[in-house]
């Protein structure tokens, strides 16, 4: 907090000589700008002990001159009353010297002292307000949105506009306006209003649904059902889940591979007697056999070929009086065209 | 965490796994038959459409030199059929071997009417019966060997218009000399 004196004549000559210093600079505004350390516009503290307004003003202009001047060459130390005429000469005009008679008969005018209003402190513990659960704290963000968009809206931020229009250029005090609404008061009751509400949900968040052994009960007994009906499913497959089963080679199809193939091994046997005009010792001198198939050589033109079906019986194929069965195979491949 | 807490915890987390796990049997239940099934059907079709092609192949080779293609042993192309032996040939596939055999058959034809005997000798009754005279023909076989019985049944049960047989872990089929109009049963 600043506080002023209340003027006196004395000050007032002071600050003129000071306003008066600061003008010439604020007309060379295209000159370079001056570095840091100039003093610009600073205000010395003159002495309390002046006794009249010639000796004040002396002292002003040794100040700004650094030393006293000797105008008249004589050397000896100049009285500060007799140059009077000639320091207002030098840095005051007439328009300043009447302001200044006037103030100085006067006595001065006293300046309006603004008391600013006291900061508040976030540390003051505020009354918290209990919320119910009807009780809006923080608007949703859809709403906030939809004030953002439609500023003039019912519900709508005015503050918005002023946040999205605020050029870039703009100064960001001017932009983060927040207005006589938003108190310190008021910001602290809605911080704490949000923090019991967000403590609240909290508490709510942490309440388990169901207690850890009634869960643990429900969830093995739907794992052992659901272990049954995969059980069931395996054991018994319905008919939905069970595919078409592939084909199977039963008795009858082995038996009847078993006389193909001996049908097919005894035309080995006779292309071969049909070539050498004899049988052969053994079904290695052919040049294609089935393995799996026995040859028995009973004379000079009659054989039997043996095969086996997986169940342990035999199958003859009797070269002199070959099984119906054999007829019906042999049109298939060796007939004529 | 308390004791009783902790174990409360661990028979959540069991009671958690116990449910997957069975929620995944149930999945395995319903799905593995019919994954299997159509892998098999794959098979199947796959060993249909390689007998096709090395029977066409063949009767092509037997038409155009009139004789079959030389015989092979499983899972190797006679060396007329070269071509579809090679990388990614039909001969060795995954779960069954393919082959290539030719048969020889004896046919009985009649025999063609001597010259030296005179007409007016002849007996009535040995005219009628005209004596028949071998003639070895040579047909083909296409052979499909393999460990699974269903895949040789399938085949078996494709093939069933033509003469096709079962012996032990081989399915063979005879390629007559002349083409069969009989497509294989879908």
């Amino acid at each position: 907090m600043t506080s002023r004196r209340p003027a006196d004549p004395d000050n007032a000559v002071a600050r003129k000589k000071t306003k008066k210093k600061a003008k010439p600079k604020a007309k060379k505004k295209k000159a370079p700008p001056a570095p840091p350390d100039e003093d610009r516009g600073e205000v010395h503290e003159l002495s309390d002990d002046a006794e009249d307004v010639g000796s004040l003003i002396a002292e002003v202009v040794v100040l700004e001159g650094g030393e006293a001047v000797d105008r008249d060459g004589s050397g000896a130390e100049p009285d500060p009353v007799d140059d009077l005429d000639a320091v207002i000469d030098d840095h005051l005009d007439a328009e300043d010297v009447e302001e200044l008679i006037a103030l100085t008969a006067a006595g001065g005018e006293p300046e309006d002292v603004v008391e600013e209003p006291p900061l508040a402190s976030l540390d003051e513990e505020l009354p918290i307000e209990v919320l119910d659960e009807n009780t809006e704290v923080i608007p949703p963000p859809e709403k906030i949105a939809a004030a953002a968009r439609a500023p003039d809206a019912p519900g709508g931020d005015a503050r918005a506009p002023a946040l999205e229009r605020a050029p870039v250029e703009q100064d960001l005090e001017g932009a983060i306006d927040l207005g006589p609404e938003i108190t310190p008061e008021l910001r602290d009751r809605l911080l704490a209003q949000a923090l019991a509400h967000s403590d609240l949900q909290d508490a709510r968040y942490r309440v388990p649904l169901t207690g850890p052994r009634a869960a643990a009960r429900w969830k093995a007994a739907l794992a052992s059902l659901l272990l049954l009906v995969a059980a069931i499913l395996v054991a018994v497959p319905p008919a939905w889940v069970r595919p078409e089963p592939p084909a199977r080679i039963d008795a009858p199809a082995r038996a009847e591979g078993v006389r193909a193939a001996l049908l097919l091994q005894g035309q080995q046997v006779d292309a071969y007697r049909v070539r050498f005009q004899r049988l052969p010792d053994s079904l290695d001198e052919l040049p294609d056999r089935i393995t799996g198939l026995r040859f028995v050589k009973s004379g000079n033109r009659a054989y039997q070929l043996i095969g086996q079906v997986p169940g342990g019986r035999t199958i003859i194929y009797d070269s002199s009086d070959p099984a119906p069965e054999f007829g019906r195979m042999t049109a298939a491949w060796a007939a004529t065209p | 965490m308390t004791r009783r807490a902790d174990r409360a915890a661990h028979g959540a987390a069991a009671g958690d796994v116990l449910i997957f796990l069975a929620t995944l049997s149930i999945a395995a239940a319903l799905l593995y038959p019919a994954w299997s099934t159509r892998e098999f059907r794959a098979t199947v079709e796959e060993a249909v459409a390689d007998v096709e092609t090395l029977s066409a192949a063949a009767r092509v080779e037997r038409d155009r030199r009139n004789r079959w293609p030389t015989p092979a042993p499983p899972g190797e192309a006679p060396p007329e059929l070269s071509g579809l032996g090679q990388a990614d040939g039909i001969f060795d596939r995954l779960g069954y071997t393919l082959g290539w055999a030719s048969w020889d058959v004896v046919d009985s034809v009649d025999a063609p009417p001597s010259t030296d005997a005179p007409a007016f000798d002849a007996d009535p009754v040995a005219a009628e019966a005209t004596p028949m005279v071998p003639v070895i023909r040579r047909v083909g076989a296409v052979t499909v060997h393999s460990g699974d019985e269903s895949l040789l049944a399938e085949l078996l049960e494709k093939y069933s218009g033509r003469t096709s047989f079962v012996l032990d872990t081989m399915w063979l089929l005879v390629l007559p000399e002349r083409a069969e109009s009989v497509a294989p049963s879908r």
